[in-house]
């Protein structure tokens, strides 16, 4: 399902990855563990497609794609899902219009009709309730005085709505629950 | 803004009766932030869209005060001005 190889990147001049090979299978569980600065962020935003990384070396094969060459929003198409160590802020907008707006625009590129707001309710009650959290998260901005713990529990209602295929999850500590 | 020979310039003026008033006036143009781009892309949203998202937020406090038909045509307007303006 993904296959890296000798994958070697930099940040301006300074090279951060210096060969990772890892080849994961549907299904399988990895974790990536190291001390700080090794790497491990690093990695997981050059799969969902940040610029600033610069890769010199080796290559990522996402389900026959060649995952460097695509857009951040077209790996998000094909079921990449990167959570954010420190998930972004944005004023003004409803957690609701994010969800809805992300899941329609990931259905629409799998060729799936959109969703009506009804329908997009009761998938969204049913994963909340998975988290066991409130209904009134979805009509707080995104993330915007979240406390650690609700950022990490809405990160994963996300990422189930979404039903992504790849996951790369950065300090998921509510695994456990 | 449309085309590449446009541009905005910001005349500061303000007129004051009183003479006991203290107001500053201040206008400044900014980007939106990388991070917040990113986000809504890895989410799905294209650049465009993600761009109107943030912008639309940011702006949402002051539309939802102005009359209906006036908030509908700025929100348009937004769209059309936001275009190409990523950097």
């Amino acid at each position: 399902m993904l296959t890296i190889q000798n994958l070697h990147a930099r940040v301006g001049e300074t090279p951060i990855l210096k060969g990772i090979n890892l080849e994961v299978k549907a299904g399988e569980v990895h974790a990536i563990m190291g001390p700080n600065g090794s790497g491990k962020s690093t990695l997981s935003s050059i799969l969902a497609g940040r610029d600033e990384y610069e890769v010199t070396e080796g290559s990522v094969i996402y389900q026959d794609d060649n995952l460097l060459a695509l857009e951040p929003e077209e790996r998000a198409w094909r079921g990449v899902f990167l959570s954010f160590q420190y998930p972004v802020e944005i004023p003004g907008v409803k957690n609701i219009y994010l969800l809805k707006a992300a899941v329609n625009a990931v259905r629409t590129h799998r060729g799936l009709p959109e969703l009506k707001a009804g329908e997009f309710l009761r998938l969204v009650r049913e994963k909340l309730k998975v988290m066991q959290m409130d209904e009134a998260f979805l009509h707080r901005n995104v993330n915007e005085g979240f406390s650690g713990g609700e950022k990490n529990a809405m990160k994963f209602c996300k990422c189930n709505c979404w039903s992504q295929h790849l996951r790369s999850l950065m300090k998921p500590t509510r695994v456990s629950t | 803004m449309i085309g590449d020979q446009c541009g905005a310039h910001t005349f500061p003026y303000v007129e004051v009766q009183e003479p006991s008033a203290q107001l500053e006036h201040e206008a400044t143009t900014s980007k939106v932030s990388d991070d917040q781009l990113f986000y809504l892309r890895t989410r799905g949203m294209t650049e465009e869209d993600a761009l109107n998202m943030v912008v639309n937020g940011f702006c949402k406090d002051v539309f939802q005060k102005l009359p209906m038909e006036f908030a509908v045509e700025a929100e348009a307007l937004l769209g059309i001005t936001l275009e190409g303006a990523v950097g």
